[in-house]
């Protein structure tokens, strides 16, 4: 079955913006998971492929898993490891 | 008692917060700094410039402190962490805890902090004196890197 392609808003944080901007957009067709942006974001940079391997996903300031359903309504915010402190 | 924002761009003020951590019922109160050291894995350091996603990270170190507070029985419980630049010696995390022994105060304060070096949408930018930067990966506490 053919999704219907959206624009989705994502925001980029610290070594993220190595190879996005602070915020960007990628189409994709949802249905979808939250791993398939990451993996759609890694074919556009394929340089960034590590970092957004590591990355976990932020939406409305609380943690999603990337292999939940992308609700294409919401900015997804990419967070990079940690390395406070 | 007045708070700080727990994410800031301004000096840390240390001494207000421990002001802040003294209270009847507690025999021992812990204070952790972490602060920035001129070599890290063998390569000198100029200085850091720390980013986050403050919402989430005030969120989050707010939780962690709950949480913290209520199973070890603190009195108190903060955590403050720097966000923008900071230099060599500087201050980027304090961390105090107070309870009623040291036990709790100690092993809390450790618990705190590892949570937020690892869990916390906090990011160390470092530069080094060979005019390269790098962001930090992910949280190296429980290694043992050269320094």
């Amino acid at each position: 079955m053919n999704g219907q392609e959206h624009e989705i808003a994502v925001v980029c944080f610290a070594g993220l913006r190595k190879f996005f901007d602070a915020e960007t957009s990628t189409k994709v067709s949802v249905p979808c998971t939250y791993l398939d942006l990451l993996n759609q974001l890694g074919q556009e940079k394929p340089e960034a492929e590590k970092i957004l391997r590591n990355c976990r996903i932020a939406i409305d300031e609380a943690f999603v898993p990337t292999n939940s359903p992308l609700d294409p309504a919401k900015k997804v915010f990419l967070i990079p490891p940690s390395s406070g402190g | 008692m007045t708070f700080m924002d727990l994410i800031t761009e301004k000096d840390i003020n240390i001494q207000e917060l421990f002001d802040q951590s003294h209270g009847e019922f507690s025999g021992a109160v812990v204070l952790f700094s972490g602060e920035v050291r001129s070599r890290n894995k063998g390569r000198e350091v100029l200085h850091l410039e720390y980013e986050a996603y403050k919402p989430m990270a005030e969120k989050m170190i707010q939780e962690i402190l709950k949480e913290t507070k209520e199973k070890w029985e603190l009195n108190t419980a903060f955590c403050v962490h720097r966000t923008g630049r900071v230099d060599i010696s500087g201050c980027a995390v304090v961390v105090i805890t107070a309870s009623a022994h040291r036990a709790q105060a100690y092993q809390a304060n450790q618990h705190i902090i590892n949570r937020v070096k690892n869990e916390v949408p906090i990011w160390k930018h470092e530069f080094f004196a060979d005019g390269t930067s790098e962001w930090g990966d992910n949280c190296d506490c429980h290694k043992h890197q050269p320094i």
